[in-house]
């Protein structure tokens, strides 16, 4: 340290332990005119030493002296102490108060986050999103609740018109067969036309046959010629008696086959009308339930930011401690300065010779030191014995 | 299930009534009721005393389309009941007629 830094120092410590040694200056030469018993006594008392005899004056001021000294040394390292503890209380809350701030911030982001993930998971929109980004990796398994509806109502559709078209044509097939049933009955008519041709010649094969008898010798040819027409006219009939025998089988098919197209083509439509209306009526849930998920996300969004606020403002208002703790620190620092002078003080303390007004004044400075170093004694015991912001309880009023 | 047809103006505009259930039982009688015109007349299907349509009847329309022209067949259906209604809708065939 150089010479005039030095000088700076003590310059500082006179003038500070100027007026300490004022005081106790003030202190030595009011016991040297004390002869007063009561005087004594009150000292004594006040002071905790022997009120022995007077001749103990010089012992006594020294000692008063020092005792000044201790007083203001002990109670100097007290307003140290505290002011140290206070320090670290502070700090050590404030401390904890940031952290527990800070967790909380950390937690409403991650319930934030979390409620974006179910809302993800779950939504019509973000599943679209994902599918138009990723293009080819996109699986074709899977869908949102949306696409399933709509795809369900696709394939009702199609279930729909398949059956629709299956009656179509099987109808068709009903008016083949109508069709069918109407050229049969034709043939029908035309059989009974050749059995009517069939018994015609019947008829005029009889009558030939007659004729030929008629004849004689001569007519026994035309005889012959007549009863083999009347085989043929027979065998005729019985012919047509076979075809429709063998139509009235293929009839007796035909309408077994319409009734088995009865079965095809007559399916009741209500099973869709109800899938469709219950798929209506999910869609709608649905997007009920789209906008309420909106809804609530935007009001936890907004909560969140909320108390991202909140907190924020907790913090900077917390800065506070930063201000008090150097103002704490100063003081400290001019306290221990001023213990390190009184700690030369007591070295250095020597008496000298006051008149009688310096003399009252001391003693009412005296009187004064005594009754705060008393005072200050007892409240001592009272103050909250504290280490650390964890252990004690605080005292209510 | 009784259907009857009736025309006027000349066979230009065909009346078609249904009545009843419309299902695979009716099947001649709807066919013989348009059978005997054509492409160029205009139908209107009577519904108004239809209470029920099966996938049948609804292929028995279809038909009907085919026949008075396809595409451009102008048919119209009239008088439908809720049940009706609701059974046209369900095959889309609110595309393929006029329903009223």
């Amino acid at each position: 340290m150089t010479v005039v830094a030095q000088l700076y120092i003590v310059h500082d410590f006179i003038a500070v332990g100027g007026l300490v040694l004022v005081t106790i200056a003030w202190c030595v030469a009011l016991l040297r005119v004390q002869n007063t018993k009561q005087h004594k006594k009150t000292v004594a008392s006040a002071i905790n030493i022997n009120d022995n005899a007077s001749d103990d004056d010089e012992i006594q001021s020294d000692s008063l002296v020092h005792k000044c000294v201790d007083v203001f040394s002990s109670e100097v390292t007290a307003l140290d102490s505290d002011l140290q503890r206070s320090r670290t209380l502070i700090h050590e809350s404030v401390e904890e108060l940031q952290d527990s701030f800070n967790n909380l911030t950390s937690q409403t982001q991650t319930q934030l986050s979390l409620i974006m993930q179910l809302i993800e998971k779950t939504s019509d929109s973000n599943t679209d999103e994902e599918g138009q980004e990723e293009g080819e990796d996109r699986d074709s398994t899977k869908m949102s609740f949306g696409e399933f509806a709509s795809e369900t109502n696709t394939l009702l559709d199609f279930f729909v018109e398949q059956i629709i078209h299956t009656s179509k044509d099987s109808m068709e097939i009903m008016h083949g067969i109508d069709d069918i049933a109407l050229q049969m009955k034709s043939v029908e008519d035309l059989l009974d036309d050749i059995n009517g041709i069939a018994d015609k010649t019947n008829l005029l094969a009889l009558n030939a046959a007659i004729e030929a008898a008629r004849a004689g010798e001569a007519g026994r040819g035309f005889a012959v010629v007549a009863d083999e027409v009347r085989n043929l006219s027979q065998r005729s009939n019985e012919f047509s008696e076979k075809i429709r025998s063998l139509m009235g089988g293929a009839m007796k098919n035909i309408l077994d086959a319409q009734n088995t197209i009865e079965h095809m083509a007559s399916k009741d439509m209500m099973f869709a009308i109800e899938s469709k209306q219950k798929v209506d009526t999910t869609f709608q849930e649905m997007d009920k339930l789209n906008d309420f998920i909106s809804e609530t996300l935007e009001e936890v969004s907004s909560s969140t930011s909320q108390i991202e606020t909140g907190v924020n403002n907790a913090v900077r208002a917390l800065q506070f401690e930063d201000i008090v703790r150097q103002l704490m620190e100063h003081v400290e620092e001019r306290i221990d300065g001023f213990a390190g002078i009184l700690d030369k003080l007591k070295i250095a303390v020597s008496a000298s010779d006051l008149d009688e007004e310096t003399m009252a004044t001391i003693e009412a400075l005296r009187t004064e030191l005594f009754d705060y170093a008393h005072l200050h004694e007892n409240e001592q015991k009272k103050v909250v014995r504290q280490d650390s912001m964890d252990a004690g309880v605080v005292e209510l009023f | 299930m009784p259907v009857s047809s009736n025309d006027t103006n000349d066979g230009k505009q065909v009346n078609v009534v249904v009545t009843g259930r419309f299902d695979f039982n009716d099947h001649t009688q709807f066919r013989d009721s348009y059978k005997s015109y054509d492409s160029n007349a205009a139908y209107t299907l009577d519904m108004t005393s239809a209470d029920y349509m099966d996938s049948s009847a609804l292929g028995m329309l279809l038909l009907l389309r085919e026949h008075a022209g396809g595409d451009s067949a102008k048919i119209e259906v009239v008088g439908c009941k809720e049940e009706i209604k609701k059974i046209l809708s369900i095959a889309n065939f609110q595309k393929l007629f006029d329903i009223k």
